[in-house]
């Protein structure tokens, strides 16, 4: 018995040496090949309706830094990071939605963890503050390889078609045309807003105000969008007796005793008409964020936005 | 805890890691904290339920043993009968027979409002209960002593490896290993090993992506004709294949490397050639408490061929009630005692059919034909068994053949074809693992091979695991059962 107990540990050993090798190059393979340039006009960051919305291939010198549930204690280490990184960026492109500042969109165990490729940089005991379930997170947040087997081998094979990896932009080929509309703009309303979260999370507002120390600090400009959703996703607010503009008058006041140099892109009801560019019913699908994103595009030259 | 968990995958290398380190005579104490962990994870509090379990058929078990009398032996028999199904029919069965008297009173005008219960499914509450069952039965019919140690037999109801979807162990198997002294040794352990990476394989690279394709398809079925229904219904045909019979590879190879041997709940099931066979090699564990349990003690062949057909068809019924509380789950029970009782009618005539027609002279392409006419019968059931209800069901298997569309972005939105040939490709591989393993042991296929090669096989469905498995904890479906 003892034998084979070294005899295990022998060979475990190696063979946990030969996967840890291996293992460690392909994931700082990944790392490399998604990470972002380092001179940028515009970021964009927020969660998974700014991954989904925004196609950098129709905004010069652009990338999109959102991630599926992202909240802006992620999103400021995330900027920390880069930042530190060297990177140098001229406009941070942020994202106002309802959902944005919800006490339960930090909290919620539910909801599934997505972290991306670039959110490397959360120290552990901040990434406690942000959710629970920390030793995946940390998996996630150092090992981003894990789950984008895809990516990694579409890279590889063909580098002119990973554009969507090289820009953050993920591909929505999902229709809301297809699905029960009203059923969708319910069950996601309630998937953010069942049991009445606290809208503007103090937490999550300390983070998010702590973005603009950054911004004056390295001169870059701030943008917020409001991105857009479905008239049935709408519609779910009016149900529920929840004010879309006391919700944006209040997180204005919030943000105005901070910082008052910003611009707004508001394109909140500007596809109410247009289901066939959702992906549900409030995610923008491929054909929708190719429209926002030129539109984007559009009024940052109109409004000679770039610094 | 599931399987899929990093919680697992931190709490079986420790259990393991001091089950080695201590003395035989702790193990079960070590085995039983960590089981009834294990379970707690998931619901604390639902682990009064395991222990109510095994305190009454423990003690029933005893009574049982002693009693001077049959008919003290009955009544116990039964008491511990009532209780067990008492407690599976309270916290799974009875909304569903509530809602049912409801709609029933309905179809006669009469408007009632029957209790319904608000409490969740205590998961593996099937199998822990038909295990214990099986005890009470086994000592009953005297073919097992009870088992006087309250702390083996509080771990035989609760051993982690399979308490939560079995394989649903029989006390004459399971509970004398407990008293075995298990070495430490490197064969099973590496073999217990190697099961358990190909439960993983098969459950977060093939099930877990395949649940994404079946899920949205079958969600509004209504939205989708033709194609993408009938891959729909292929694809969770090898999803809950590899659903299942990954976490029984989890469970047996983790048993495995504590020197536990579980019995096997699957062999190739779609490799069969009649209804009958696939219940031979699906959820072997189940099926045999049934034929055991229920359809011997009904009479099983050995009555007038009426009640032969009777006692097939109730089995199946009650086996498809067990799956759940839903009419799809009953009628799937229904369809297959249909399908049984059919072939055996048929069997005479099919045979004649192959002697006039010469079909005989062609053995493998009558074995094919069987083999490929099983696995489309057995997909009708996965229509009934996976649909949300029967007017879902039913709109599936009527919309099978209409309408046939194609576009380049892809059959189903959201899946473009390179999603699509990736998992028709891991099924490929899975199914040709499969055909080897119909022939020779895949184990000593391995052994032959020299170590570096060995090593590069794991290492490469290690990282097909770790790249395109789905790490979103998806539940195994047979927890719900």
């Amino acid at each position: 018995m003892k034998d084979d107990k070294i005899k295990f540990m022998k060979r475990g050993s190696l063979f946990i040496l030969f996967f840890l090798i291996i293992f460690i190059a392909l994931n700082n393979y990944y790392i490399l090949k998604t990470s972002p340039g380092y001179n940028l006009d515009y970021a964009f960051f927020g969660d998974s309706h700014v991954r989904d919305g925004l196609n950098p291939e129709f905004i010069d010198n652009s990338f999109n830094f959102g991630n599926g549930e992202e909240n802006y204690i992620e999103t400021y280490y995330k900027i920390k990071k880069i930042i530190d990184g060297g990177i140098k960026i001229n406009n941070f492109v942020l994202q106002l939605d309802p959902h944005t500042f919800s006490d339960k969109f930090r909290t919620n165990k539910e909801l599934s963890i997505e972290k991306g490729h670039y959110n490397k940089a959360i120290p552990l005991i901040d990434a406690k503050k942000i959710k629970p379930d920390n030793m995946a997170q940390f998996l996630k947040v150092n090992y981003p390889m894990i789950g984008h087997g895809r990516e990694l081998i579409a890279y590889s094979l063909n580098p002119q078609d990973s554009n969507r990896i090289e820009s953050g932009w993920t591909n929505n080929t999902e229709k809301f045309n297809l699905k029960d509309k009203t059923d969708v703009a319910s069950k996601r309303y309630n998937y953010f807003f069942s049991k009445t979260p606290n809208l503007l999370d103090n937490t999550t507002i300390k983070y998010f105000l702590k973005i603009f120390d950054i911004a004056k600090h390295e001169n870059i400009g701030i943008i917020f969008i409001k991105y857009p959703v479905t008239k049935e996703y709408n519609i779910e607010f009016i149900k529920h007796n929840i004010s879309i503009e006391d919700y944006y008058s209040n997180l204005f006041k919030e943000i105005n005793k901070t910082f008052t140099k910003y611009v707004i892109l508001d394109y909140y009801d500007d596809f109410f008409e247009n289901p066939e560019y959702f992906g549900d019913s409030d995610h923008l699908n491929s054909l929708g964020s190719r429209v926002l994103s030129k539109k984007v595009w559009k009024e940052i030259q109109n409004k000679n936005l770039k610094k | 805890m599931l399987f899929n968990s990093l919680h697992f995958l931190i709490f079986f290398p420790i259990v393991t890691a001091v089950y080695f380190s201590i003395p035989h005579k702790y193990r079960w104490i070590l085995l039983l904290i960590s089981s009834y962990y294990f379970y707690m994870s998931w619901k604390a509090e639902y682990v009064i339920l395991i222990i109510i379990s095994t305190l009454i058929d423990y003690i029933a078990g005893i009574i049982i043993y002693n009693s001077k009398t049959q008919r003290r032996k009955n009544l116990f028999l039964w008491l511990s009968l009532l209780s067990n199904l008492g407690l599976l029919f309270t916290f799974k069965y009875f909304n569903f027979f509530s809602d049912s008297l409801r709609t029933i009173l309905q179809q006669f005008s009469i408007q009632l409002d029957p209790i319904t219960l608000k409490v969740l499914l205590p998961v593996g509450i099937s199998f822990y209960t038909f295990q214990t069952i099986s005890y009470t039965i086994d000592v009953y019919r005297g073919e097992i002593k009870p088992q006087k140690h309250i702390g083996i037999f509080a771990l035989y109801v609760s051993y982690f490896p399979q308490l939560v979807a079995g394989p649903i162990e029989r006390a004459k198997n399971l509970l004398p290993q407990f008293f075995e002294k298990h070495y430490f040794d490197y064969k099973r352990v590496t073999d217990g090993l190697k099961l358990m990476l190909w439960g993983f394989f098969k459950k977060v690279v093939i099930a877990d992506r395949l649940a994404i394709i079946v899920n949205t398809i079958y969600a509004t079925p209504t939205d989708y004709n033709g194609i993408p229904l009938i891959l729909a219904t292929v694809f969770f045909a090898f999803q809950i294949y590899c659903d299942f019979s990954g976490y029984s590879d989890i469970a047996i190879g983790s048993a495995q490397i504590m020197g536990i041997r579980l019995m096997d709940n699957f062999n190739r099931p779609y490799f069969s050639k009649s209804i009958s066979e696939f219940w031979k090699r699906w959820h072997i564990s189940l099926s045999s408490w049934f034929k055991d349990y229920l359809y011997i003690p009904l009479g099983g062949n050995r009555v007038s061929t009426s009640r032969w057909y009777f006692n097939l068809f109730v089995t199946f019924l009650v086996s498809g009630l067990w799956h759940g509380a839903n009419l799809t789950f009953v009628i799937w029970g229904a369809l297959h005692g249909f399908y049984v009782i059919f072939g055996v009618i048929t069997k005479t005539l099919k045979d004649r059919l192959l002697n006039i027609t010469k079909l005989i002279q062609f053995p493998r392409l009558i074995q094919l034909s069987r083999i490929l006419s099983t696995f489309v019968l057995v997909n009708i059931g996965w229509v009934i068994f996976r649909a949300n209800n029967v007017s879902d069901a039913f709109y599936i298997l009527t919309h099978l053949f209409k309408g046939i569309s194609f576009s380049s972005k892809g059959i189903i939105p959201g899946l473009d074809w390179t999603d699509l040939f990736f998992v028709i490709g891991i099924i490929a591989f899975m199914e040709f693992v499969h055909l080897i393993q119909e022939h020779s042991s895949i184990r000593q296929f391995l052994d032959g091979k020299p170590l570096l090669l060995r090593w590069l096989i794991y290492l490469i469905i290690i990282f097909l695991i770790l790249l395109f498995g789905n790490f979103n904890n998806t539940q195994f479906i047979y927890f719900q059962f």
